[in-house]
């Protein structure tokens, strides 16, 4: 028996041992300079999250009895509106929520976001019929949570990290991705536009986890909360998704929300898709830049690529323990009707279940006609060396394929995105390009018009 | 151990309240530039191009202690002692594990400083690519020639760092093996063994997406 001396000294050493080698501390890496700025004048902004999914505070002043605040919000608020105010163009935002095994500090996930952003940056200057780059400012915000836990054996804290996303995804990261999309896309009280402001907001592995989380609700309530008379039962049957008679919200959406290689069941997806089939919502853009009639467009963009081992064969094992203590059941209808048991939900990603996915990506010298597929076309061409094709697994009479949500779901080749983190590569930004706005689209000379319309 | 025990029990209780108060400026600040990121940073030694010759030692000191070199040696020992495939002067047992281990452990770290110090005197660039390509014939020979084409965007040329890192991985067992084991002949067939091993890991490198394609396929649900 060690004397309370000994234990003592002996935990000491080990909790040394531990912070200097083991656990990763739960702190604030940017709280002095949540924003900086990158070459070509992108501004770069952190916004992060600690264990508990709080915002990092701290006093105003030196004075401890000064205001309470949280500098990493308010400065990335205020530097969005300096740029908006700058800029009559608008300005484009890329929010990025990194994954498992990565923090806010200088990792390789950092310094790919910020060859990111550069990508982005070329896509809009290159256009030699848009506006100069400099009327059109570049902000990436990089959301920071503990991701990273341990330093070592960092495969043993997937249980602790995918707790983690559950707390992150709470009220403080809404206020803060609300805020952001509040500021970016809200049009200014009389001005007869939509704004001409980009939000992209990216979320991957189990980054993708939390934004699917936040937003899912934020989607909902705008759809609920707006025209709720023409929101009515999912009555059983067919439904019309060329229904004329449709509702329309002119609220804030970001243009564009990927989930990439996400790393989480496939619950909240599959609550989601319902709503979304059952209101048969559709969600379109006016692009004047391509063409002059309402283009459908995702309000999720869930890709995964082929080759992510990750999400297709570690998140089913990891899942299959967690699951040891969940009580599922069996559908008795169950909708689509490949999937008979809630427990293929918990245990797979939305990507990994092929009866969910709407879209497939085929090589160049593939065709989607040649599979009974309809070819997808965008405000941009096709993604570079791909064809972008609707899936047409007709199981219900009417229906040409189960998944004809906004929530689009499709697995991506080992040519975009090899695996489950090498995700920053040309390949991915050109693939990405096809779902972004125009570069003409968001001149001063047109302006898209977003909507979400439903049954 | 316990000087040790009793510093980092004061560190623990005291240096975070000596660290300065963190507060917000009143003022509004110019925005400063970001920090530049480090050239060690995994994602540049991935991407960025050329290396500099601090990039390659952080590669290379990253190659002496990775889970397959602990692991390889260790499957290597295991696998030489249960077959007998080594010296019998080691001995078979602990002595015997250990001393194999160390042998292969060493070759190990030879090789990776061999390919390093041919590949900074030589500029070659020994990072691993992906083909891109669809015919797996064209793929297998992609990956194959790696071993000795450094596909640079200049243009390809002859590589020789990692004919280099197999030969001093093959030799420096000379350094460790017993009499009549020990001929340039053995040597030689080591560092053959060795090459074996990098073509090896070339291949798995451009194949890996595909068969975890694959593998992944035994866990998705049918698409009735």
């Amino acid at each position: 028996m060690l004397s309370p001396m000994k234990t003592l000294l002996c935990l000491a050493l080990l909790a040394s041992v531990a912070a200097e080698t083991g656990c990763t501390a739960v702190k604030a890496y940017h709280l002095d300079h949540p924003v900086t700025l990158l070459p070509n004048n992108i501004s770069l902004a952190y916004i992060e999250f600690d264990d508990n999914g709080e915002m990092y505070d701290q006093h105003l002043t030196s004075d401890p009895a000064s205001p309470l605040v949280r500098p990493e919000l308010d400065q990335t608020i205020q530097r969005i509106q300096d740029l908006q105010a700058g800029s009559t163009a608008g300005v484009n935002v890329v929010v990025f929520i990194h994954g498992w095994k990565n923090n806010a500090d200088n990792t390789s996930n950092v310094a790919g976001f910020r060859d990111f952003l550069n990508e982005v940056y070329s896509f809009y200057s290159g256009s030699s019929s848009g506006p100069p780059a400099s009327t059109r400012p570049l902000m990436g915000i990089y959301i920071g949570w503990r991701g990273e836990s341990l330093e070592v054996a960092q495969d043993l804290t997937y249980f602790t990290r995918s707790a983690a996303t559950l707390r992150v995804a709470g009220p403080h990261l809404e206020e803060a991705l609300y805020r952001i999309i509040r500021t970016v896309k809200t049009v200014p009280r009389g001005a007869t536009s939509t704004s001409p402001s980009t939000l992209i907001v990216i979320g991957h592995s189990f980054g993708g986890r939390i934004l699917e989380r936040v937003m899912t609700p934020y989607f909902e309530q705008k759809m609920l909360s707006l025209d709720g008379d023409h929101l009515q039962g999912c009555a059983a049957g067919s439904v019309n998704i060329n229904d004329t008679s449709r509702w329309r919200i002119t609220d804030p959406l970001p243009d564009l929300t990927v989930l990439l290689n996400e790393a989480a069941p496939a619950t909240d997806a599959k609550q989601f898709l319902e709503f979304l089939k059952c209101h048969a919502v559709a969600y379109s853009r006016q692009d004047p830049g391509y063409q002059s009639q309402d283009v459908n467009y995702p309000l999720f963009l869930s890709i995964t690529s082929d080759g992510d081992a990750a999400t297709s064969i570690a998140l089913p094992l990891g899942q299959a323990v967690g699951s040891l203590p969940l009580r599922t059941r069996n559908y008795s209808a169950p909708d689509p009707p490949e999937i008979p048991s809630q427990i293929t939900y918990f245990t797979h990603s939305t990507a990994n279940i092929p009866a969910l996915n709407s879209h497939e990506v085929r090589a160049s010298s593939d065709t989607c006609a040649a599979h009974g597929e309809t070819e997808v076309h965008l405000a941009q061409a096709n993604p570079a060396g791909y064809h972008f094709c609707t899936v047409p697994t007709t199981k219900v009479a009417g229906e040409p394929y189960w998944n004809h949500t906004p929530y689009w779901v499709a697995k991506i080749p080992v040519a975009i995105v090899p695996d489950h983190s090498n995700i920053f590569r040309p390949e991915l930004y050109k693939f990405l390009e096809f779902f972004l706005p125009s570069p003409e689209t968001l001149s001063g000379r047109s302006r898209s018009e977003q909507r979400v319309s439903g049954k | 151990m316990i000087l040790y025990s009793a510093v980092s029990l004061v560190s623990i209780l005291f240096i975070p309240a000596a660290a300065p108060d963190q507060t917000v400026p009143q003022t509004a600040a110019p925005i400063p530039p970001a920090k530049p990121i480090p050239p060690c940073n995994s994602y540049r030694l991935q991407y960025d191009y050329p290396l500099s010759p601090v990039q390659r030692s952080c590669i290379w000191a990253s190659n002496l202690l990775t889970t397959s070199a602990v692991f390889g040696a260790a499957f290597g020992a295991g696998y030489a002692q249960l077959f007998k495939t080594d010296p019998p002067q080691w001995g078979y047992g602990p002595e015997g594990y250990a001393r194999s281990y160390g042998t292969r452990y060493a070759a190990g770290m030879s090789k990776a400083t061999g390919e390093y110090l041919a590949g900074l005197i030589l500029k070659e660039d020994l990072r691993p690519r992906l083909s891109h390509k669809h015919n797996p014939f064209a793929r297998i020979w992609y990956a194959g020639s790696s071993l000795v084409v450094d596909r640079r965007r200049s243009g390809p040329r002859f590589a020789a760092a990692t004919l280099v890192g197999a030969a001093a991985s093959g030799f420096t067992g000379m350094a460790f093996y017993p009499a009549g084991s020990n001929t340039v002949a053995d040597a030689l067939e080591r560092s053959g063994m060795s090459l074996a091993g990098s073509l090896a890991y070339a291949e798995l490198y451009e194949f890996e997406p595909d068969i975890f394609k694959l593998l992944g396929k035994l866990f998705t649900p049918a698409l009735k």
